[in-house]
């Protein structure tokens, strides 16, 4: 797969008593790209740019050969139109919509809101795939944290997305669970074969999860590591003490 | 007697169903317009739309009587152009009941819709719905409830409407005699019975509609 994902924004967010300013600028071109920092840093942000959820106000971005936002040539596709799968931190699922219809969300008709024959199937496909057969039927209020995150995957993959992100997938979860969802992640990739970009700030995902990583800090991209690469010529060592200098700076600094 | 509370309970079920109607389309469009986009004079536009709640009826059927007059503002092009009056006709009692409740359901609904959340939307909109498909589908499921209660409180406010009615549709009846006024008018005339009854009438339709509104209520998710 190896989508390349280039980033390049500028965007001020201000509220009555502070003001933000984002300068965020990365290249990544493996498949799961972790973007590491402390809260407020503009992860977050950086990632509702890339979804169509926020409009940058100036700066470009390209995923693959497809330029979704670009103010130089007047460029910027609304969220429908980025096929950009996007799953929050506490999953936003619909809370009037049973499981099923959660994950055949994109797939419905507009106006009456049914299933073809054919996105019948897809959704029974995705509902044995992510193990919630049985809560087919269930709201989202009656599951447990890890069926809901697997909900959430689910929708946001089953209309074939060019990208999926991931704002904070493991924070709501427990300690327990976390190790357990990291490998699920992992396995939804290598099925699903789809370009992952994981917003964390736990350490543990870095090591699990980052092929490139990319470090924010106050709203700039501080670092990026291409940790595949690293690896694969085998400077472990000093590409593992790079970055763990580079998020012991960060936690010493914030 | 019952002929002589029917026409006045009929008139009034289908004036507050007609300004409830009326109420809950420009409210909602209106509520929403107002929980989602941010624009200068946004609460000035609010509390003007809520003035009608702390007006005396009778004030808010003089501004009507101001605009919908044959000499109004609008009333004078209605009356010029189609020929149409509303004042002294059950449209008029219409109008007038729909503007003294139309804040019950604004207010409810504005309410309603910024108790969505807006992450609800992004996500739907990640997931390909459109604007209206958003609304529809997301928005409006979710306001649904809050808008419903304010909908109930509106009718039954325009059940009992009875200040700018007057002022605008006048006490004719038969054609503008609503349950409220009968009532007056029964009590005027020393007519206890009638006076009575049509009480008793507005009572029992008022606790049906209560009965029936809660069960609409209970929660579902």
């Amino acid at each position: 797969m190896n989508v390349k994902v280039r980033v390049d924004i500028r965007k001020r967010l201000a509220t009555d008593d502070r003001e933000f300013r984002l300068e965020a600028a990365f290249d990544a071109e493996h498949d799961r790209i972790v973007v590491f920092g402390p809260s407020g840093s503009g992860k977050s942000v950086t990632l509702q740019c890339i979804a169509g959820l926020l409009t940058p106000d100036a700066g470009r971005i390209e995923i693959g050969e497809r330029v979704l936002f670009d103010s130089a040539a007047g460029v910027n596709l609304p969220p429908q139109a980025r096929n950009v799968g996007f799953v929050y931190q506490d999953y936003a699922l619909f809370p009037h919509l049973t499981v099923e219809r959660n994950i055949g969300f994109a797939l419905q008709h507009a106006v009456h809101g049914r299933l073809d024959a054919e996105g019948r199937r897809r959704v029974r496909t995705f509902l044995a795939v992510f193990e919630l057969e049985e809560m087919a039927r269930n709201l989202p209020r009656e599951l447990s944290g890890g069926q809901r995150q697997r909900v959430a995957l689910a929708r946001a993959l089953i209309g074939h997305p060019d990208l999926l992100l991931l704002d904070e997938p493991l924070a709501a979860l427990d300690p327990i669970l976390r190790e357990r969802v990291r490998r699920e992640l992992l396995g939804v990739q290598s099925r699903f074969q789809v370009p992952m970009i994981i917003i964390t700030h736990d350490p543990a995902d870095v090591e699990t999860l980052a092929e490139n990583l990319v470090v924010f800090d106050h709203g700039h991209v501080a670092q990026t590591f291409n940790l595949k690469e690293g690896l694969a010529a085998g400077s472990e060592g000093s590409q593992r003490e790079r970055v763990g200098r580079a998020l012991a700076e960060l936690y010493a600094a914030g | 007697m019952i002929g002589q509370a029917l026409v006045p309970l009929l008139l009034t079920l289908k004036v507050a169903g007609c300004a409830t109607l009326l109420t809950l389309v420009v409210g909602v469009a209106l509520a929403f317009v107002l929980a989602r986009h941010a624009f200068w004079g946004r609460e000035v536009l609010d509390a003007l739309c809520t003035l009608p709640l702390v007006m005396p009826p009778t004030v808010l059927g003089y501004y009507l009587i101001v605009l919908i007059g044959r000499r109004g503002w609008i009333g004078g092009w209605l009356y010029d152009n189609l020929g149409v009056s509303l004042i002294f006709t059950w449209q008029g009692a219409v109008l007038a009941s729909a503007v003294v409740a139309f804040p019950l359901v604004f207010k409810s609904a504005r309410a309603a819709f910024e108790g969505v959340d807006r992450q609800l939307e992004g996500a739907a909109r990640t997931l390909g719905a459109s604007e209206p498909g958003v609304f529809f589908r997301i928005t409006l499921p979710l306001a649904w409830r809050g808008i419903l209660a304010g909908t109930m409180l509106a009718f039954a406010r325009g059940m009992g409407e009875f200040g700018a009615t007057l002022m605008v549709a006048g006490n004719i009846p038969g054609r503008t005699q609503t349950l409220s006024l009968a009532v007056y008018d029964a009590v005027e005339a020393g007519r206890d019975d009638l006076a009575n009854f049509l009480v008793l009438v507005t009572s029992i339709v008022c606790v049906a509609i209560l009965l029936g509104s809660g069960r609409l209520w209970r929660p579902r998710h």
